[in-house]
């Protein structure tokens, strides 16, 4: 056997994938091979080391209690899972969520929000999976705020902040609470953003965040009207994105 | 998808479901959470990539016919972090894995320093955190979780002749790395 026949067999031998006449033949050569020899030690110097202990990274306590609630195991049953009307909606948002790859982790809090917050998840996924994204594609907020008349009995205030990497690319009506509102979209590199904009009375707050079935969500009451903001963007930008818009004027 | 079958399933038989998959597959979470900690960024993203990894599993669970239940949900684990990396499986996706361009030169082995510089646990997985994924991959599956050549070979969807290389490269490559001269003041 030669070191380069040897060579090429060193790293199956250190794997005992060599079937015992090979594992003699190497085991022969390596003896009376100084070359050989050593860069088989240094094959097993990393194989030892590779597999101390501390290199390992088992899963954290919590995990599993929280795969247990996502595959709804009888031990832990999300509460709306009783109310098949729900489960039906949530059964199609859980198949939408697996084919947009997003993760499926659930806070809610009121009754009413949690109702309203589960509609922007559906309506922010049901825009990225068609071609129903946009209605009117335009940059520009002279386009897209006057657009809006005639469709919805509300004018939404329309914002571009381009400057700071989070150009609006267009809107178009959608369906939310029981209505319709407009959905102005932004982009953040390959993100996208959802902005539902409709009237209601509320005293003007700072921004709420939250996350949803992977997907990360703000929202606020500004000047009598309700803004939502939804991405697959992380948490941090969105932030910088929703206190843009709360700030703006 | 499973859709209509999910809303006809009596609750009883979903529940069936979920406690049957808790069985099998739950056992192997340890090893999903490390592959995923080894092939991601952080432990933040990790989780995020086991939860849905065993969702995926979960709902794909009727395909599962029995034997290495580890490797079935490694499997998925490992392609949930190519997406979640934005990366497609060499084989599957427009991005190829340029093996040559990633292979170390030859070089005379030093196993005594590289023996000092294995000893510091924090440089050996910055070593292997300086591998491309795709070897880095085939390191974790090996010796960490003791997979074969065959097993591997399955679960990153390659020929085992493929896997060999990438392996011996791989470990060419993470001793070049340990072994540069490093003014960290290292062994």
């Amino acid at each position: 056997m030669t070191c380069e026949q040897a060579g090429s067999l060193l790293d199956a031998y250190v794997d005992q994938e060599l079937d015992i006449v090979r594992s003699i033949e190497v085991e022969t050569h390596v003896q009376s091979c100084a070359g050989c020899s050593r860069t088989l030690e240094s094959l097993q110097v990393l194989h030892r080391s590779l597999r101390r202990p501390g290199m390992y990274y088992p899963a954290p306590e919590s995990l599993a209690g929280r795969i247990r609630s996502g595959i709804g195991s009888p031990a832990k049953k999300l509460h709306w899972m009783g109310n098949s009307r729900n489960w039906l909606a949530a059964a199609a948002g859980l198949v939408l969520m697996i084919m947009a790859g997003q993760l499926f982790m659930m806070r809610s809090r009121t009754e009413g929000e949690s109702e309203l917050a589960r509609d922007v998840v559906a309506s922010h996924v049901r825009s990225l999976m068609g071609d129903h994204l946009l209605d009117v594609k335009s940059s520009d907020h002279h386009t897209v705020k006057p657009w809006f008349a005639g469709k919805l009995d509300y004018s939404p205030p329309v914002e571009n902040p381009a400057a700071q990497g989070f150009p609006l690319i267009g809107a178009r009506v959608d369906y939310l609470n029981g209505r319709n509102v407009s959905a102005l979209v932004y982009q953040r590199r390959k993100h996208l953003i959802n902005c539902y904009i409709f009237p209601e009375q509320h005293a003007d707050t700072s921004v709420t965040f939250q996350e949803m079935k992977g997907f990360h969500a703000g929202h606020w009451w500004r000047r009598g009207m309700a803004y939502w903001v939804i991405s697959d963007l992380n948490q941090m930008e969105l932030a910088q994105f929703a206190q843009m818009l709360n700030e703006r004027e | 998808m499973r859709l209509d079958n999910w809303s006809k399933h009596s609750a009883l038989q979903r529940s069936e479901r979920s406690v049957e998959f808790e069985r099998v597959m739950l056992p192997h979470l340890d090893a999903a959470h490390n592959l995923a900690r080894w092939l991601t960024r952080d432990d933040s993203q990790a989780q995020d990539v086991v939860q849905e990894a065993y969702l995926r599993a979960f709902s794909a669970f009727e395909t599962f016919r029995g034997g290495d239940a580890r490797a079935w949900v490694l499997t998925i684990v490992r392609n949930t972090c190519y997406t979640a990396l934005k990366k497609r499986s060499p084989l599957h996706g427009a991005e190829v894995f340029d093996e040559l361009a990633h292979a170390a030169p030859a070089k005379t082995s030093n196993p005594e320093l590289l023996h000092a510089r294995c000893a510091d646990r924090d440089s050996l997985e910055r070593a292997l955190r300086k591998l491309p994924v795709e070897y880095r991959e085939v390191l974790i599956l090996r010796e960490f979780e003791d997979m074969s050549y065959r097993e591997i070979a399955r679960a990153i969807d390659a020929p085992m002749g493929t896997v060999m290389s990438r392996l011996a490269r791989a470990r060419q490559r993470l001793q070049s790395i340990l072994l540069e001269k490093t003014n960290e003041g290292a062994a």
